[in-house]
């Protein structure tokens, strides 16, 4: 650990400069490093993309849409891309591992969230149904903005956008219009928090080749400790001596029902530190634009994450075990890269954005039990091959005057991903190793999907807009039957035709007022196809006859902007039909020799339901710009949701498992001067217990249901040099003890994050 | 009026004196042509002496003692209209041959699938025949890597429930509340050593299921031995689970599923899907049937206090209620595995005289070597109300004895598998 922080401090105060081949390219390059890094670090109220946060500019008009800055994510000192959306409204941001989050929207999550980097899908074949971690692998530090965009969205995006859609956008090199030759320059920035004693950092170089080449490059390396949770302390004896056994702590998450610490995670002596937490981390990635003329650039771009012996904290130690057991995961790995052509050509084709991609997700995992019989490992790998294209045509006049006009957005999108998987057992006694007749995937499996959309936006005076789009879409799965295991063959495809229609209506110049009925749909995939197991609920069987769940958003909306003030309110209702859930098979459906499967009492399959699920709820967020020096946000959001329930008896609906509470942020900023700021954030929820009765089984809640939380932080940064600027955050000032609903792990104590960010 | 399934009359519980020779899980006629190639004298007691001990243990029939149920039973078995308070407002259980599950989805099922898939290994658990070290660790994934013990114990949870699980039948550890982390408590190994009655699974059944694997894998001959021993931890883990999940079921109402789960990893009374303790009971005759059938009325016993106490998804409140359904299901488990010890220590004993049968008998010794000291050590110190009553009631001198007779374990001698045989009958005639 030691040296591990030497090797932070290292990255924070040596970030070399290497120098361009002239004085002027070099001062220019110094100018610009003083000047916003990118556009959202304008004069705040500027209209350009990314001006400002929390809920008020979004990725696309007439939608419910959020937009997280680089400043807003070096100012909160965020420890990874989902962290960086914990003030976002309608998100909440679960933890089953400190080194995984799985961002909620609109109360689902999964496979019910869409995740995009720069325009390529992160989802893949293999996601799961409930929380994942795979947002978890996007560096942030590699991220200039999200984009978060609630409510169904599959016509624009695709399968998948049940809840919304989730758009991290990179760093990009840019082109100084000063260099004429060469210049280069270098920054890094390292970070360090002290409740999980995590020391991090990352350098960045940039170059510029005249004015048609320049290239982004960096790595980051992080180390993150054990992570020390709020509020918990021994419980002292009247002698003043530690408590031991069961009630030797105080404080910390307790269950409403109880009143008892939370099942997981399990704490050390000191009753807040947190077993189970803690990994090790390493990014990098580099991006090359080349200018093919003045609108158009052609893009070739990677980026890699690397992820080491990462604990699940629920599972280390599990509930159902020895404490001395664990699942983690010894490699967590995702690489992206791909090649794009983006601008204008010509005239009539506006926006392009033609991208080919190649993406490789692997884990390998590893279940040690020292005091049982055996291990359990795992590798499973996805690579996808995709193709993308999209693009608009120019604004074209419907009428005389140009007083109505109408654009087009078109697009296609087409994805591949095949399966590896393995799986094995390591005997303690022996340390043999003993392959097993399948992985939880089977090995080989392919999938196909894809489709193309358009999308037109007719514009009246600007004063009434109306939107409407359509997809047509596509999946196909394919497995082997594969007789060792008695997993049956899949060669299945699916289409859909989904739709959105809009209409945006602004009676005065400030002041929209929006309605939107958006569709989702999600084919089923690998996993809910072929991922053969036991399940918490039985013994899951494959269902060749399941078919795409479909969603629908109704939603209605206001926003206003203008330069003091920014408030866009919500309230929608969306409708999941024929959604996938587990349902009993009989016998006969195991086929033959499947002994698991017909030594089971229960079986089952996942289905479609008739009965619709629904969620509802509402969305607030503000943001107020005083003397431009004062920035304060708030939001608030509520999700409901309901869902036919597994029970035989009771009631028909039950609420859907993990949807948050309600819940909200405030964000105060002061500008001390244009280089200094101090300010405020407070981040709350109420308690959470409506729960599903899955929820009352699982350890990652609660009994009785998820307590409410309020988290302060004190935040102030400064630009302490023209090379270096430094962001402060003391977190959880009251050391309150505080939990996301569904998460296994409790979120930070009080401590300090820092982040000093250097630059040549 | 009777209720839909009642068909099995109250005289059935009251006829539970037809003791088996022959232990849960094995053919009443024992394959004498399996060769035994194991030496006969690493176990088997002096030819004189076990001549001695085998008229020793021809005990007389016991006779028949009444068994009626408790007043304060539930007995789902006759009409509704009889039943008495509290029972009377349970609207849970509709009939008496079915268990209904608060959950088709929830947890309990698994349990069941444990159950199911274990049994479905179950023929490593014969005694006359000594079983590869493939059957009990498959060392390829060629066909029958899923069907190896092993396997079935890890693939179905078994394995790692067996470093956590509690014996509720000792006293509970002071300071540990009745929650929902409330179960965790034995899979801390300073909390399983400091409470090592308590913590049965983590102290005495894991390091047995460990060994026997690992001698198994290894083909230390004779292996039935080990998997005498392992069938031994497997029965015993699922007598003291199915009380566990009734005592757990307060904060989480699934757990009661669990208890019939663990009991049966069946919905049903009767039926070709029973497992676990439950076909083990009723391959003993009509003292295994009744046993079963006490045993099945407390769950439903069990099942009707918690509807009745709180529902699926509110912790349970009424204590009272709750130990009368556990009182209730408690005796009956207790007089079924006292069935199933005690046929196995007639089993042991009719291999006594035959030579050709001593590679069986060594495999009942074991069996008796893992499940012998864990009653004994229960006789003992069970800190049970009932079961403390009783013991202070009963003769000293033969609680005393029989103790001594199952801690012999192993070393168990022919006369005294006959006094353990009959004076657990004395000690547990009823259910």
């Amino acid at each position: 650990m030691r040296g591990s922080s030497l090797l932070s401090l290292l990255l924070v105060l040596s970030g070399v400069a290497i120098a361009g081949d002239a004085s002027a390219q070099r001062r220019a390059l110094a100018r610009r490093d003083r000047s916003p890094r990118t556009a959202h670090e304008a004069e705040p109220g500027a209209t350009v993309r990314g001006a400002s946060s929390n809920g008020q500019h979004g990725a696309r008009a007439g939608r419910a849409s959020t937009q997280t800055t680089r400043r807003d994510m070096d100012e909160r000192v965020v420890r990874s891309a989902p962290d960086a959306l914990r003030y976002t409204a309608g998100v909440s941001v679960q933890q089953t591992a400190h080194s995984q989050a799985s961002p909620y929207v609109r109360g689902v999550t999964g496979q019910q969230v869409l995740l995009m980097f720069d325009g390529v899908r992160l989802n893949n074949g293999l996601y799961r149904q409930g929380p994942n971690q795979y947002f978890f692998t996007v560096d942030a530090g590699s991220v200039d903005h999200i984009d978060v965009e609630r409510g169904s969205s599959s016509v624009r995006y695709g399968s998948d956008a049940i809840g919304g859609v989730i758009l991290a956008a990179p760093i990009e090199p840019r082109f100084d219009p000063s260099v004429r030759t060469f210049a280069m320059r270098a920054r890094a920035f390292g970070t360090y928090t002290s409740a999980d004693s995590a020391p991090g950092g990352r350098a960045e170089a940039e170059a510029q080749f005249g004015q048609r080449v320049a290239l982004v490059g960096g790595a980051g390396y992080r180390v993150a400790g054990p992570l020390r949770g709020g509020g918990g302390n021994p419980r002292l004896n009247a002698d003043g001596t530690r408590a031991t056994g069961v009630d030797r702590c105080q404080g910390g998450v307790r269950s409403l029902g109880e009143n008892s610490l939370a099942r997981t995670p399990v704490l050390e002596d000191d009753c807040a530190t947190q077993k189970g937490t803690g990994f090790r981390e390493l990014t990098f990635d580099a991006r090359l634009h080349v200018r093919i003329n003045a609108r158009l650039q052609a893009i070739a771009a990677v980026y890699g994450y690397r992820q080491f012996d990462a604990p699940r904290t629920d599972l280390c130690a599990p509930t159902w075990a020895s404490d001395q057991a664990c699942m983690r995961y010894e490699e967590q790995f995702r690489t992206l890269a791909y090649a794009s052509l983006r601008g204008d050509i010509g005239e009539a084709i506006r926006d392009l954005s033609l991208t080919v991609s190649y993406q490789r997700a692997h884990e390998r995992r590893r279940f040690d039990n020292p005091t049982g019989f055996s291990g359990q490992g795992w590798i499973d790998s996805v690579d996808t091959l995709g193709v993308s294209a999209r693009a608009a045509t120019p604004r074209f006049a419907l009428s005389r005057h140009g007083v109505v006009g109408m654009t087009v957005r078109y697009g296609f999108d087409a994805w591949r991903d095949t399966v590896q998987s393995v799986e094995w057992v390591r005997y303690n006694f022996s340390g043999r190793v003993v392959d097993q007749p399948r992985g939880q995937y089977v090995d080989g499996s392919s999938y196909w999907y894809g489709g193309a959309f358009v999308e037109s936006e007719v514009a009246m005076r600007d004063q009434l807009i109306v939107r409407a789009g359509a997809r047509g879409a596509f999946a196909h799965a394919t497995a082997a039957e594969q007789s060792a295991s008695n997993t049956r063959g899949i060669n299945r495809g699916w289409g859909a035709f989904v739709a959105r229609a809009g209409v945006e209506w602004k009676p005065v110049h400030h002041w929209s007022l929006m309605a939107n009925i958006d569709q989702g749909f999600r084919p089923p995939n690998l996993d809910d196809l072929t991922s053969r197991q036991l399940t918490g609920p039985g013994f899951q069987v494959e269902n060749p006859n399941l078919g795409p769940e479909r969603s629908t958003t109704y939603e209605l909306g206001t926003r206003f902007r203008s330069l003091p003030v920014d408030f866009d309110a919500w309230a929608y209702a969306t409708r999941i039909d024929d959604a996938m859930i587990r349902a009993p098979r009989t016998l006969a459906e195991c086929g033959p020799s499947a002994m698991l499967c017909a030594a089971s009492s229960t079986r089952l399959a996942l289905v479609n339901v008739k009965q619709p699920a629904w969620v509802l709820g509402a969305e607030a967020s503000m943001r107020v710009r005083l003397l431009g020096k004062i920035e304060a946000s708030a939001t608030v959001s509520y999700a409901w949701g309901e869902s036919v329930s597994p029970l035989e008896f009771g009631a028909p609906t039950l609420p859907m498992s993990r949807v948050p509470p309600l819940q909200g942020t405030t964000e105060v900023r002061y500008a001390v001067t244009r280089e200094a700021y101090v300010g405020a954030a407070f981040r709350w929820a109420t308690d959470q217990t409506r729960l599903a009765y899955q929820d009352t089984l699982d350890p990652r809640i609660p009994a009785g249901g998820t307590p409410g939380y309020g988290v302060l932080d004190l935040r102030a940064g400064a630009r302490v040099s023209r090379w270096l600027r430094v962001n402060a955050v003391l977190e959880n000032v009251f050391d309150s003890a505080w939990r996301v609903h569904g998460s296994s792990v409790n979120g930070p104590g009080r401590g300090l994050m820092i982040q000093a960010a250097a630059g040549w | 009026m009777p209720r839909p399934g009642n068909d099995v009359v109250q005289q059935d519980a009251t006829q539970e004196s037809s003791l088996p020779d022959v232990a849960p899980g094995m053919d009443a006629t024992p394959d004498v042509s399996a060769p035994d190639v194991a030496t006969p004298e690493a176990s088997a007691p002096d030819a004189t002496d076990a001549a001695a001990d085998a008229a020793d243990a021809a005990p007389d029939a016991p006779t028949p003692v009444p068994c009626p149920p408790a007043a304060s039973d539930f007995q789902p078995r006759t009409a509704m209209a009889s039943w008495a308070a509290p029972w009377n407002m349970c609207t849970a259980v509709t009939n008496a041959n079915t268990y209904p599950y608060f959950s088709m989805s929830a947890s309990a099922p698994v349990r069941v699938t444990r159950m199911g898939a274990l049994e479905g290994a179950g023929r490593i658990f014969d005694p006359t025949r000594d079983p590869t070290p493939e059957e009990f660790v498959a060392t390829s994934s060629d066909a029958g890597a899923n069907t190896s013990a092993e396997f079935l114990f890890r693939d179905t949870g078994v394995a790692t429930r067996y470093q956590r699980r509690a014996d509720e039948h000792y006293a509970v550890p002071t300071g540990l509340t009745l929650n929902s982390t409330y179960q965790d408590f034995c899979g801390t190994a300073a909390n399983a050593m400091a409470n090592m009655d308590y913590c049965a699974g983590p102290i005495a059944l894991n390091p047995v299921y460990n060994a026997s694997l690992a001698a198994g894998m290894a083909g230390t001959s004779p292996t039935r031995v080990h998997a005498a021993r392992l069938q031994a931890s497997y029965q015993w883990w699922l007598y003291i689970s199915t009380f566990k999940e009734s005592l757990t079921c307060a904060p989480v109402a699934a757990d009661c599923d669990s208890t019939a789960g663990y009991y049966a990893g069946s919905a049903t009374r009767d039926g070709a899907m029973q497992y676990g303790l439950a076909r083990d009971l009723l391959a003993l005759g009509d003292a295994g049937r009744a046993a079963h059938d006490r045993i099945w009325d407390a769950l439903l016993a069990v099942r009707c206090w918690r509807a009745m106490d709180g529902g699926s998804m509110m912790p349970s409140t009424n204590e009272a209620l709750r130990e009368q359904a556990r009182l209730q299901l408690d005796r009956a488990l207790t007089r079924g595995i006292m069935l199933i010890v005690q046929s196995r220590l007639r089993a042991f004993a009719s291999t006594d005289a035959n030579p050709m049968r001593a590679l069986e008998r060594q495999a009942h010794a074991a069996w008796l070597g893992v499940v012998g000291p864990l009653f004994a050590n229960g006789l003992e110190r069970w800190s049970r109300g009932w079961w403390a009553s009783q013991r202070a009631s009963a003769n000293a001198a033969v609680v005393a004895r029989v103790v001594t007779e199952l801690r012999a374990g192993e070393m168990i001698t022919t006369t005294q598998a006959g006094r353990a045989s009959a004076d657990l009958e004395a000690l547990f005639p009823c259910p």
